[in-house]
């Protein structure tokens, strides 16, 4: 069952995916030396039959590359950042600038993307536990490969509970543009404890107050 | 200084660096295996800060993730190729120990402090694994590449062969049938005619000569041909490309082949803009269209017509020759141009040939760069074509 945010609360987590957007930029411009532009335009709220939908239109399905990082505390779920391989493979690249031909991803090529991603979805998740004021207990960021059944088996319980929200992304580093899928899994039972802190927040008046 | 530090000695028995700091940055504990791969003792660093051993960790892009991480922020990596130097480590030989680091956070039983666990896995000797495997697979992927060239090479090599034995059989063909069978009647009329020379009337006489005459000039181009041919084979035709006026070449061919297709009643005319210059071989691409307008004429009936049209395409002249004569079904246009197959047909006035001449054409329009081509309908007429370059004036 989906669950149903209204378009106020869907604009603060819009407007904290964005803080978070802002800090992983700056910390990938630090890392790289380069100038990186990351953009996620516009974050959904979606089932889970309706976010394989998302992939299936995008003509996603195998090869992809997969960074996770879970995390529990007052809320809990998992957070991913999915690239198409030869995508994955030309961020690697555009942060190390080693010689590839885009089509493997090998075990080295793994780990930089797996710090990138973990960069990235920090950031964001830092956002979300800025705004409910709480430090969460993450776990090892994990790097998967394969199609997106296997990749989104481990999330599965989310098929008829708890908040999906999807979201592209686009990292922009000098001439190469670079797409790849944020999701993130909030498990049912903590919903509510987001849920009530973007009320506070509009209630207080959001970022103006 | 710290009484759990004792808690900690499990982590000289595991296969990867591991180094403890407190909130303040201070080590409080250094592994087994960082003292192997960094050479520097324990003893020499607990108790001191983590950016005071190793300075370049003062870097923002450290200090600041470390910090968040061990003030229960998450965890961080640091990979092999973003940073060769979190720890400087050596092999044997000064190359740079490649070492993945991860920093995550963690508090004792009991205990409300929190600690950053610095965890450092060699990715060297994988990395060098890596590199062997893209070598050993670009080496397969080079000799399949070889391999394939090779197979290319010996496919063209026995085609060529092919066609060199076509040739002969051909060359074979022409001399036992094509030339011994009217140079044979050619011996048997004369044998008649010296003979019984007296016995003939002056008609009589005519009507011995006649045939011989028609037959002399088909043979002679039969020999031009062959000629031609076989020069061609040898590779001693000089193929001298210049400038000409292929308006100017058209109508003079039409009018060297008026009397044939007089003699037919078959109208024959040209269509070709003025002033159309094209960079070829002269000799060559006038055998092409001899060749091409004599057998248009052979193959109208009388009272047709033939047309040479010439228009430009693009950098080329593309030539056709048309003929509203008996035309050809799919076999027989299959059959052309091909010196491995044996086609000829007589014309409508039972004109014979020997399928040679359009080989010379092919042959003739490709050394000059051009394309010959075919299209026809069974008693509608053929349509020939063939393309030659335009001289850089016409472009």
């Amino acid at each position: 069952m989906k669950m149903v945010l209204n378009s106020e609360q869907i604009d603060v987590l819009q407007e904290m995916i964005n803080i978070g957007v802002g800090r992983a930029a700056n910390l990938l411009n630090s890392i790289s030396g380069k100038h990186v532009n990351l953009e996620v335009p516009k974050i959904k709220v979606v089932s889970f039959d309706e976010l394989v939908k998302e992939f299936e239109n995008e003509g996603l399905y195998d090869n992809l590359s997969c960074v996770t990082l879970t995390f529990t505390g007052l809320i809990a779920g998992s957070s991913k950042l999915i690239f198409r391989t030869e995508q994955a493979s030309k961020l690697v690249y555009a942060f190390t600038n080693t010689e590839t031909d885009f089509t493997d991803f090998d075990e080295i090529q793994a780990e930089t993307l797996s710090e990138i991603g973990n960069i990235v979805l920090n950031s964001l998740i830092g956002s979300f536990a800025n705004l409910i004021k709480t430090s969460l207990n993450y776990s090892i960021p994990l790097y998967v490969t394969g199609n997106i059944d296997e990749i989104l088996s481990s999330d599965i319980s989310f098929s008829d509970k708890g908040l999906i929200l999807f979201a592209r992304t686009h990292f922009k580093i000098e001439t190469l543009e670079i797409q790849g899928d944020f999701i993130l899994f909030i498990d049912i039972d903590t919903v509510q404890p987001l849920v009530n802190s973007i009320n506070l927040f509009i209630e207080k008046g959001g970022f103006f107050n | 200084m710290y009484h759990y530090l004792k808690k900690f000695e499990i982590f000289n028995s595991v296969p990867i660096g591991i180094c403890i700091i407190d909130k303040d940055f201070c080590i409080v504990f250094w592994n087994k295996q960082l003292e192997i791969w960094t050479n520097i003792k324990a003893d020499d660093i607990i108790g001191k800060k983590l950016t005071e051993i190793f300075p370049h960790l003062n870097q923002p892009k450290y200090v600041v993730p470390i910090s968040s991480t061990i003030n229960g922020g998450p965890p961080v990596i640091f990979s092999t190729q973003l940073h060769k130097n979190f720890f400087p480590s050596f092999l044997p030989n000064m190359q740079p120990r490649l070492l993945h680091t991860t920093i995550s956070s963690f508090k004792l039983d009991n205990e409300n402090e929190i600690f950053g666990i610095i965890s450092v896995e060699d990715f060297t000797y994988l990395s060098y694994r890596i590199k062997e495997f893209k070598k050993m697979r670009d080496q397969a992927l080079q000799e399949v590449e070889h391999r394939k060239k090779v197979e290319e090479e010996l496919r063209k090599s026995e085609q060529k062969l092919r066609e060199l034995n076509a040739t002969k059989d051909k060359f074979f063909s022409i001399i036992a049938h094509d030339l011994k069978n009217p140079i044979g009647a050619f011996k048997n009329v004369l044998e008649l005619l010296y003979k019984n020379f007296d016995d003939f009337s002056k008609d009589e006489l005519l009507q011995f000569i006649e045939p011989l005459r028609e037959s002399s000039i088909q043979l002679f181009s039969l020999l031009e041909n062959l000629l031609l041919w076989s020069r061609s084979q040898t590779g001693s035709i000089n193929i001298q490309p210049s400038e000409f006026n292929l308006s100017e070449l058209i109508k003079q061919n039409i009018s060297l082949l008026s009397l044939q297709a007089d003699n037919k009643k078959i109208k024959l005319e040209a269509e070709v803009p003025q002033r159309l210059t094209v960079f070829a071989d002269l000799n060559t691409i006038t055998t092409v269209l001899r060749n091409l307008i004599s057998n248009a004429i052979k193959f109208t009936n009388p009272g047709g017509e033939v047309k040479v049209i010439a228009k430009i395409k693009e950098n080329f002249a593309e030539i056709c020759v048309q003929d509203n004569g008996v035309g050809m079904n799919q076999d027989t246009l299959s059959k052309l141009f091909r010196i491995d197959v044996h086609h000829t047909a007589l014309g409508t006035a039972k004109e014979k040939g020997t399928g040679l001449g359009l080989i010379i054409c092919k042959e003739f329009v490709e050394v000059n760069g051009g394309k010959i081509w075919v299209e026809s309908q069974e008693n509608k007429g053929s349509k020939f074509y063939f393309t030659i370059p335009l001289s850089l004036y016409t472009k």
